[in-house]
């Protein structure tokens, strides 16, 4: 049978015109394009398609007949009462249904939500470390996510800066990629609470969707990537250095290099398949850890930040710089 | 001179006293490790397990690599301060106990 989401291979989410999206959606579903995964995507809810183009609008549609996915998300209206009585959303993978069903106005972040669980439950060929990653001049960044760091929303301003958005939260390597490229993954940034405000202060024109109130992590806000990060979903980067950056209101600029051996600790604690990955994960770890320098940097002013990132990775581009060259002789 | 077979590291060495136990490193060629401003990580492929061992917790474990011992051998060999050797009984005990260390013949 011929797929009608064939017609559909290779344009762009954003240049479908809505109501054929979620009509496609609904009915055999979507097939895009995310990084290195291809993502099939059944939705029953109209109005969350409209988010999700939004959010996606420069990835790509996949000919359904012509790709296997990577991940299957279905996203399912419940029959019975909660069908029209406090309507509800529930998703489905595999024919799993691993969490308990959202209200039915908090299925975007559902969606986002259950493609971080398939991601890291599954994508087992890569190094998962739990981290922001960005990109300027070829080389990346990449900031691990400690509880309550800020990671988020100084990812944010980087790529509201002009930085590549490569994940908010995924840092992909292939183990022992000797390279240490980071593979992109670049979905909307799901800022938080307070830091939506932040955001909106920063970078007022900043594509932000609408606020979900009192989800399960509070209010949330999706902020899109980048037309360049999300055009450039492929295009990886080597992996530069790292930091752990920490929030800390009223506080001064702080930087200070970090030891080799606390860097090993929280790179291999905070992934999500270091132990899985076994030696391979022990020494692409330990191979980052040599290659990248690691700085943590307190702050309360994302301008402020900025710049102190920008200067720290003009010099680690430079450090690289002899090393990175090929060898003339 | 009379050798015992160790059924740990499959090799013969000399009899430990009645009552003490012979240690020897487990798998120690299988080991990965890095070391870090005098800390030492390792992998055990065998468990998944990543360790974290100060210098002297490493290099008792390279010296029951290099050769199956007792307690009191290794307290003979390496310490000065015999009343150390509730401390470097606590460390064989921390090693059996994360599987890097094992018993290399009976006790008895």
């Amino acid at each position: 049978m011929q797929s009608r989401a064939r017609g559909l291979s290779n344009a762009l989410i954003g240049d479908m015109a809505p109501t054929q999206l979620a009509g496609e959606a609904g009915a055999e579903g979507i097939l895009y394009k995310s990084g290195p995964f291809t993502v099939r995507l059944h939705c029953e809810h109209a109005r969350m398609m409209d988010n999700f183009q939004q959010m996606y609008r420069h990835h790509r549609l996949l000919d359904s007949a012509a790709h296997i996915a990577h991940f299957s998300i279905d996203m399912q209206r419940p029959h019975g009462l909660r069908r029209w009585w406090r309507p509800q959303i529930r998703m489905r993978t595999d024919a799993q249904t691993p969490f308990e069903p959202f209200p039915l106005d908090h299925a975007f972040p559902l969606f986002e939500w259950s493609l971080n669980w398939v991601t890291a439950m599954q994508a087992h060929q890569f190094l998962m470390l739990h981290s922001a990653v960005v990109e300027k001049d070829g080389v990346a960044l990449i900031m691990p996510a400690l509880p309550g760091s800020g990671k988020s929303t100084l990812c944010a301003a980087l790529m509201l800066s002009g930085w590549r958005l490569l994940s908010d939260e995924f840092g992909l390597i292939r183990p022992d990629d000797p390279r240490l490229l980071l593979h992109p993954l670049p979905r909307p940034i799901p800022l938080k609470n307070a830091s939506i405000q932040v955001i909106r202060d920063f970078a007022p024109d900043a594509a932000l969707g609408p606020t979900y109130p009192k989800t399960r992590k509070g209010d949330v806000a999706h902020l899109a990537a980048t037309r360049a990060s999300q055009r450039q979903g492929e295009q990886t980067a080597p992996a530069g250095w790292f930091l752990f950056p920490q929030y800390q209101a009223g506080s001064s600029l702080q930087i200070e290099p970090l030891a080799r051996s606390w860097t090993f600790l929280k790179i291999s604690g905070n992934s999500f398949n270091y132990k899985l990955q076994g030696a391979r994960g022990f020494r692409t770890v330990a191979q980052l850890v040599k290659n990248c320098p690691a700085y943590r940097l307190s702050y309360s002013d994302l301008d402020q930040a900025i710049k102190q990132i920008e200067a720290l990775h003009r010099q680690v581009i430079q450090q690289r710089a002899p090393q990175a060259a090929p060898a003339a002789q | 001179m009379l050798r015992f077979f160790c059924a740990g590291c499959l090799a013969l060495h000399p009899p430990a006293p009645i009552g003490e136990t012979c240690w020897t490193a487990c798998n120690f060629s299988e080991l990965l490790y890095e070391n870090w401003e005098g800390k030492y990580f390792l992998l055990n492929p065998a468990s998944g397990h990543t360790h974290v061992l100060n210098h002297a917790g490493f290099v008792l474990l390279q010296e029951l690599a290099r050769q199956p011992a007792t307690l009191t051998e290794l307290a003979h060999r390496h310490l000065e301060d015999q009343a150390q050797v509730n401390l470097l009984a606590q460390h064989i005990g921390q090693l059996e106990l994360i599987g890097l260390i094992c018993r290399a013949a009976p006790e008895d």
